[in-house]
């Protein structure tokens, strides 16, 4: 007699199969993620200032001084845009990225040819759609073509290992940065209550699912420093047309009109490019120190190539 | 042509049925449009941002609490209760009074969404069911009703648990909303956030209790048909004193043979023994005998001579005195009941209760009064923060709406919950007005704070507060956050995202509640202790 395949044997085996396909799927793009992130990006020592009363001309003059968008987006690729927009404020109170310099990049990625130009950020303030219709984040993506991601659900994130973390050892990420093929960190210049400054490695706690872990370990500059070196944009973008002077990071509080992008690919650069804009001695931001102790940039900008356009 | 006349009411007498449609699909197709609408209101009791304001508003124009306001239990029980004109509710209910005086229930057998919901599980899950129903008696509604008209005349509101349209709407939400959302979220975690649903996973407390509830008036259809309606239903009673001097009368035609076949499939037990006799108060309009009667004798038209009513009610005095002793009984109970008055007190003592009302909401003794416990307010509220109380406003406060900041925090620029009140428990109020509305205070449990007890680098309350109320000093080098009491307003966004789990190291409590204020005392209020930055 031949032993005959029962239906409940032939379920289990293929749910399991089924099972194990998933999670080596999510496990090599896991751990692909952290190397495919910023995979164009370039090693530049050029840090770009543009003088941006004209948002679109500066962010163009800027992209060009780093040899055009294109070295940045090729054809058909998947762009994420991260601003700050967690908060239920409006543009001009400093405490979220200008729209009009979300448009004006992903317009350019348009441009360039992206395949999709996604803004995605993971907000505080609720409910979702008035905090993006407030910080004209909304209106300025549909502007551009580009599509609005409220990372608010715990399904939006995947696990990502941090071996070289010296408190992070694994983080919840958003997918849509992983599985994006050009990540744009645009962050705003502004004072924060806990980290003295919030800036662009600041900004990335914005694409994690649990921020409250990070206050309540053991060193939270160390968390951003862990994780800015393990998540690289392909550049960062730093808002500071105006920037929030007092009360950070939700405000309102005294604002300054700088009108100034920074632009560039080392983050810590660019952070520390930024506090200088405060009056801030870089290396007195602790993340900022941590971060270039582990490698992730230089924090000393006589070392730096700062072109102002 | 007098021959006609005289026949007019008597289509069984060889007479071809000229009506292509009979009145009783008339009847189902108005159900179906019914329940329809009343789903449709439900799933549009949404809030989303108009885009010339950035204001939050309901996505649909529509009254979204249409069936609540139109209720005249609801209507009535508010008003008493609260002795208090409520506008919006007597001119929603008395359309439906008026229609009732003209035509009977009609409200019953045609509109009732719930009466609705009972049919149809009439018509699928108990098709095959019991060979003899068995019933209560029909009168036992008018003691309940009595019951609640005691309750409302003493104050205490009792109509919530018993008024089918509120039982309806809650029980959606609190008890099917969610589950429902989690299923669709399983095969579609895009279309299952946002939308018309929450814009993650909604949780709700007391979801078992309300839908055993829900469970228990459908099942009871096990064992007849409408027995809810029939033998329950507070608002079928009220309907039923009002439908006496109906116009539709049912006639019963001189080919009746005493079949039984109409007293048998009754949807409400009105039809007598004699089937030419029926109980006016009963009829629900259904116009099920006039299909059923194998010798068409039956019809229920407007003004029908020598029709079969039967209009006595013949309730019991004593019952009906049984009836009031219960509700008064219930009523005094629950003003005496030990955490009633805990909850009333809070606002005007420092307290340390934890019960924090929606914003706009009446002093607590009006706001029990006048809360229907619908929860339209828990379920537009965008963070899922509102959620029906279990012990936190006493016995009288059961499945009242309050904040559970640890759930949802009341988010500074909305004002969804007021719109959908049916009531006005809520006050309305302007996004603008709602900065000086204060729901209670936050205050920092220093023995759970990780700032405070381990010198981490938390502060995450001072981060998120929308009304800059968190504050810091250095203590021992390590800067520690204070809580600034006259600008916090209670809403709980700090303790919604403070990291400790389960419960917050700063949690939002009743003192600093300025309900018992009128608005402009609380804007004065405000005004005069604002402390320089």
């Amino acid at each position: 007699m031949e032993p005959k395949l029962t239906r409940r044997e032939f379920l289990s085996a293929t749910s399991a199969a089924a099972v194990l396909t998933a999670l080596g799927g999510s496990l090599g793009k896991a751990a692909q993620a952290a190397v495919r992130l910023g995979a164009h990006a370039q090693a530049s020592r050029k840090l770009v200032v543009a003088s941006a009363t004209d948002i679109r001309a500066a962010i163009g003059r800027a992209f060009k001084e780093l040899g055009g968008i294109e070295k940045f987006v090729r054809k058909g690729d998947k762009v994420v845009l991260k601003p700050n927009a967690a908060w239920a404020r409006r543009p001009g109170q400093g405490a979220t990225t200008n729209p009009e310099v979300v448009e004006a990049v992903a317009e350019l990625c348009k441009k360039a040819g992206a395949g999709r130009v996604t803004v995605l950020e993971h907000l505080i303030d609720r409910p979702a759609a008035v905090v993006l219709s407030m910080t004209g984040i909304s209106a300025a993506a549909e502007k551009a073509g580009a599509r609005v991601v409220s990372a608010g659900d715990e399904l939006m994130y995947r696990e990502v290992k941090l071996p070289k973390g010296k408190v992070l050892r694994k983080e919840m990420v958003a997918s849509g940065i992983l599985d994006a093929d050009v990540f744009i960190n645009m962050p705003v210049a502004k004072v924060h209550s806990q980290t003295d400054l919030s800036l662009g490695m600041k900004n990335l706690m914005g694409i994690i699912w649990d921020r409250q872990a990070w206050h309540t370990s053991v060193d939270l500059d160390q968390c951003i420093a862990d994780f800015a070196a393990a998540v690289r944009p392909s550049v960062t973008i730093l808002d500071a047309t105006t920037m929030l002077l007092t009360n950070g990071p939700k405000g309102p509080g005294k604002t300054r009109k700088e009108n100034k992008l920074v632009v560039g690919t080392d983050p810590v650069s660019v952070d520390a490019f930024g506090a200088t804009l405060f009056g801030i001695v870089p290396a007195d931001i602790q993340h900022i120190a941590l971060a270039h102790k582990s490698g992730v940039g230089e924090i000393r900008l006589d070392a730096v190539k700062v072109v102002k356009v | 042509m007098a021959d006609d006349r005289k026949h007019a009411g008597q289509p069984g007498r060889n007479r071809p049925r000229r009506r292509v449609v009979s009145v009783r699909t008339v009847r189902r197709v108005v159900q179906v449009l019914s329940l329809g609408l009343f789903l449709y209101l439900f799933a549009v009791t949404v809030g989303v941002v108009d885009p010339y304001s950035g204001k939050a508003r309901l996505v649909s124009p529509a009254p979204v609490d249409l069936y609540l306001r139109a209720d005249p239990l609801i209507g009535a029980a508010a008003m008493v209760s609260a002795r208090e004109w409520i506008p919006v509710l007597a001119w929603y209910g008395i359309p439906v009074v008026a229609l009732t005086i003209l035509l009977g229930r009609v409200f019953c057998g045609w509109l009732c969404p719930l009466g609705v919901t009972l049919d149809a599980a009439d018509a699928t899950v108990f098709r095959r069911r019991r060979s003899k129903s068995r019933t209560l008696d029909a009168r036992l509604k008018y003691y309940i009703l009595a019951g609640a008209a005691a309750t409302a005349i003493l104050s205490a509101q009792i109509v919530y648990f018993l008024d089918p349209i509120a039982i309806l709407t809650r029980s959606l939400t609190l008890a099917v909303l969610a589950p429902l959302q989690m299923i669709v979220r399983a095969v579609s975690p895009e279309i299952g956030s946002g939308g018309l649903f929450h814009e993650s996973q909604a949780y709700y407390r007391a979801d078992v209790a309300a839908f055993v509830i829900f469970a228990v008036i459908i099942g009871l259809n096990s064992l007849a048909r409408r027995f809810w309606c029939r033998s329950l239903c507070p608002l079928g009673a009220m309907l039923g004193l009002l439908s006496r001097l109906s116009l539709l009368r049912r006639i019963c035609g001189d080919g009746c043979t005493d079949c039984g076949a109409c007293v048998r499939d009754c949807k409400t037990g009105a039809i007598h023994e004699n089937p030419r006799d029926y109980s006016v108060a009963e009829c629900i309009y259904c116009y099920n005998c006039t299909q059923v009667c194998p010798e068409h004798v039956i019809s229920i038209p407007v003004l029908g001579e020598r029709s079969g009513a039967r209009r006595e009610l013949s309730l019991s005095r004593r019952r009906l005195l049984h009836g009031l002793g219960a509700g008064a009984a219930w009523a005094l109970l629950a003003r005496t009941n030990a955490s009633t008055k805990v909850a009333r007190d809070a606002q005007v003592k420092l307290s340390s209760a934890q019960l924090i009302r929606p914003p706009g909401a009446m002093p607590e003794q009006k706001f029990l009064a006048k809360c229907i416990r619908c929860g339209e307010c828990m379920k537009v509220c965008p963070t899922n923060g509102l959620q029906p109380a279990i012990a936190e406003a006493g016995l009288e406060g059961f499945w009242t709406p309050v904040l559970v900041p640890k759930v949802g925090e009341c988010t500074q620029k909305c004002n969804l919950c007021q719109q959908v009140c049916p009531t006005g428990a809520i006050q309305p109020f302007s996004i603008e007005e709602k900065d000086a509305l204060y729901l209670g205070t936050a205050v920092i449990d220093r023995s759970q704070c990780v700032v405070w007890n381990a010198s981490r680098k938390c502060l995450v309350c001072d981060e998120v507060c929308s009304y800059d109320a968190i504050y810091t000093k250095s203590v021992n080098g390590i800067r520690s956050p204070f809580v600034d009491n006259s600008k916090c307003v209670g809403c709980g966004i700090c303790e919604n995202n403070c990291p400790i789990h389960p419960v917050s190291a700063i949690r939002v409590f009743s003192f600093g509640d300025k309900r018992h204020m009128s608005r402009e005392e609380q804007r004065q209020w405000q005004e005069a202790h604002q402390t320089p930055d």
